[in-house]
């Protein structure tokens, strides 16, 4: 399905004429030459190769370094739009710390009978060993990435949370770099919202989840590897900061304190930013064939010598069925109108839903609710008869698993392709910090689909990015 | 510092060095080979390209997948090859790795410089390194290490990182300085040819010199003759010739001492370094300057595990 012509357009909304924020720009894009374009198209490629700024595939040889495609083309947001998202998703955010707080003690929600309880006793990503404990400050979630799309004008969906270790914010980064590389005189014809100072904040919000007590808190970032297919985010991040990148083998456990080797010997660390799964942290729990956690970790957090950003069992609150009640969480725990909608979702553990989902299966998306980086997904209206009769049979066995919702007209951004400037679908991620105060930085990770009338996103299949503007109004008081 | 990061940032610095002594070997060979073409009784002819096979035991390897010595061959294994162990492309793609693998303590114009060396080696095949030129090739890996060293010394604060990269460095240099002396000690003794007033063939001194940027340097501080005891003295026991083993211990022991270290790598370094400041040159090139160099490799080697054992397997 095509979906171009019936969707909103960043820069043209739904006519031909140009949107206020995009009207700079594009009277600047027009005076360019296609030529132009694609020699800067060429030089970024060349920037991020220079950068190092890399992905590693998962492949038979082991690991590929590749590039996430790069367009040089905006998405722009206008300073207005920009304030109602983020209240939105510091809303959410709050919202969902409070529901995980809650959760992981009193379990208030569940008495309350907002949310059935089989939902999450039952939830493979819900962790009955952290119950009762409560990290510093009550916070669960540090860093969240709340995944948007736009509609129409004023419709904005979320898509999905992500609480648990949401990556691309070096994307967000290096791409406004990149762009300032690029285009010079752009930058000084508009005024551009800066991004750079994240890391900065990153830093004082992981300082501020060190244990109680602690004066000066040691922090270090916890990757998997240099195959991860995130690792250059994760030295990115541990440079910005200038802390120490760590691997499980480079920590140990000694009288319920975690310790790093160092060229002096052991010291200890107080805050771990991991950018491991929860599975892997610690194989004395749970994956015993892990060599990417540390064993006796999770004994260290539950005595509080040691912070995780994000916190353990944060799974609960992003899972794809619990999504759906979100927006009651807002309701309950901050008694407040939730100000970002859900998209409408089905859920297929009731009947009514079920049957609807099972008739018009063509029109809707399906989401398996412990998937995750739209694998375990089903895009009706893209799908072939035999992937649909497959999903249907899946559905029927365990219709719990599963929601469904439908096939949303994303907007479209104008996008640098083979045959020029062309529309092309788009969503937003803004990043959330939660510490002493709830931050987000003003733009995010856009992330484009580069095929023609394609509705995934996701770089794993195709996708790319683009950096994200948010333009200070013209009449505001300039930065200085 | 982290262990691993330590011990990443301390071999990125060794395979940089690496490559540009390979880089500098090389050099040697192709200038031999230009100035006695036919060979002579001192090198058998072509045997020229034998030399780095030798240096870097890689001839087995070589004769195995490679076959008849030529010196097309030597160069394409020497330089591009990715699964010799001691070639240009694998010491910088390793270079590379591992200062990927602790980028985030490396400033951005050292990971850039380093990444800006990988990329266009990472696809140059024979039939391009031909095109651009062997020398001007070999050239170019000497000036990216410069480049390397350079960007290191101007852009790392003086912390553990600096003092290991540098480690890295000098323990590398002491190590292929020693080797290429090894291997020029057969034709630098050599009274076969018609040498002049019975000093070395100047030619033959003059590449090795060359080789290891110290032709100037021999200049400044001896006569005009060429003898083998002086360059031997300049290469082995001069504290003001950077490419000397007395400079390259000199600078492990500062470095050492600046890491504070107390273990046996410390120890190790500084009765190396009160060896070489005793040594007579004349004496050791009648008793066995081959059997002092060769115990020297093995020093520097315990020396390079006693820095391993001290600081990169702390429990």
């Amino acid at each position: 399905m095509g979906g171009s012509n019936a969707s909103f357009d960043e820069m043209h909304g739904r006519g031909s004429k140009i949107r206020p924020s995009y009207q700079e720009y594009a009277k600047w894009l027009h005076s360019l030459s296609v030529e132009t374009l694609e020699q800067r198209n060429k030089q970024a490629d060349l920037i991020f190769r220079r950068l190092g700024i890399t992905f590693n595939v998962y492949g038979a040889d082991g690991g590929v370094e590749r590039l996430i495609p790069f367009d040089v083309v905006p998405r722009i947001l206008s300073r207005s739009e920009w304030d109602f998202l983020a209240r939105g998703v510091r809303q959410r955010v709050t919202a969902l710390n409070a529901f995980l707080r809650d959760i992981y003690n009193g379990q208030e929600i569940l008495r309350a009978g907002i949310l059935p309880e089989e939902m999450v006793l039952s939830n493979s990503a819900f962790i009955p060993e952290l119950l009762g404990l409560t990290p510093a400050r009550g916070i669960y979630a540090h860093v969240s990435g709340i995944d948007l799309v736009r509609v129409d004008e004023e419709t904005f969906y979320v898509l999905e949370d992500n609480v648990r270790v949401p990556s691309g914010v070096s994307y967000m980064l290096e791409n406004r770099q990149v762009m300032m590389r690029l285009f010079p005189d752009l930058f000084s014809r508009m005024r551009v919202a800066p991004v750079s100072h994240y890391p900065e904040l990153l830093l004082q919000t992981l300082r501020s989840a060190a244990p109680r007590g602690v004066q000066s808190p040691r922090v270090v970032v916890l990757t998997p590897g240099q195959f991860n297919s995130a690792y250059f985010e994760h030295a990115f991040l541990a440079q910005e900061m200038g802390i120490d990148l760590v691997e499980g083998q480079d920590l140990f456990v000694e009288d319920g304190k975690v310790y790093m080797r160092t060229t002096k010997g052991p010291r200890q660390v107080d805050v771990i930013y991991r950018r491991v799964d929860d599975e892997f942290i610690d194989p004395l729990v749970f994956k015993s064939g892990s060599l990417l956690g540390v064993p006796g970790l999770l004994t260290a957090y539950r005595l509080g010598t040691v912070s995780f950003c994000n916190g353990l069992g944060n799974g609960i609150a992003d899972d794809k069925a619990i999504y759906a009640y979100v927006p009651e969480f807002i309701r309950f725990y901050l008694g407040e109108k939730p100000i970002l909608k859900n998209a409408p979702t089905y859920q297929l553990r009731n009947r009514k839903d079920r049957d609807f989902v099972l008739k018009n299966l063509k029109e809707l998306v399906v989401k398996e609710v412990h998937g995750s980086g739209g694998y375990g997904m089903l895009v009706g209206p893209a799908a072939t008869q035999k992937e649909l009769e497959t999903f249907r049979d899946k559905i029927k066995a365990r219709p719990e698993n599963f929601i469904a919702q439908p096939t949303l007209a994303l907007s479209t951004c104008p996008t640098f392709v083979a045959q020029g400037i062309a529309p092309r679908h788009v969503d937003l991620r803004p990043y959330v910090l939660c510490g002493e105060r709830v931050e987000v930085v003003p733009g995010g990770l856009t992330r484009v689909a580069l095929t023609e009338g394609s509705l995934v996103v996701n770089s794993s299949q195709g996708g790319g990015t683009k950096d994200t503007w948010i333009l200070e109004d013209d009449h505001a008081q300039p930065g200085c | 510092m982290l262990s691993r990061a330590a011990d990443n940032i301390y071999w990125m610095a060794r395979y940089v060095e690496r490559a540009e002594n390979i880089a500098r070997l090389l050099d040697v060979v192709l200038r031999n080979d230009m100035l006695f073409p036919v060979g002579d009784a001192c090198t058998a002819g072509r045997d020229h390209w034998r030399a780095p096979l030798l240096m870097t035991g890689t001839l087995d390897d070589f004769n195995q997948r490679y076959g008849e010595l030529s010196s097309g061959r030597v160069t394409a294994y020497m330089i591009l090859d990715k699964d010799n162990p001691a070639s240009i492309k694998t010491a910088i793609g390793r270079a590379r790795e591992n200062a990927r693998a602790t980028r985030y303590i490396l400033t951005t114009d050292l990971w850039e410089s380093l990444n800006q060396t990988w990329l266009p080696l990472s696809n140059l095949d024979y039939p391009a390194l031909k095109k651009q030129g062997v020398e001007e090739t070999l050239e170019w890996v000497r000036d990216r290490s410069h480049l390397f060293r350079g960007t290191l010394y101007s852009s790392m604060r003086r912390g553990d990182g600096f003092y290991f990269a540098r480690l890295g460095n000098f323990v590398e240099r002491a190590d292929n300085t020693a080797r290429l002396l090894l291997a020029m000690i057969p034709s630098l003794t050599c009274r076969d040819l018609g040498v002049l007033g019975g000093g070395v063939d100047f030619y033959r001194a003059g590449v090795l010199l060359h080789a290891l940027s110290a032709f100037k340097g021999y200049r400044e501080i001896f006569s005009s003759r060429m003898e083998t005891v002086s360059i031997m003295e300049l290469l082995v026991s001069r504290p003001d010739m950077p490419q000397s083993l007395m400079f390259c211990l000199n600078e492990i022991v500062t470095l050492l001492d600046r890491l504070n270290s107390r273990g046996q790598a410390r120890e190790n370094a500084r009765h190396l370094r009160y060896r070489l400041e005793t040594v007579n040159i004349p004496d050791l090139m009648r008793i066995g300057m081959v059997g002092f160099l060769e115990a020297f490799a093995r020093e520097i080697a315990a020396i390079a595990n006693g820095i391993q054992s001290d600081f990169m397997l702390t429990p």
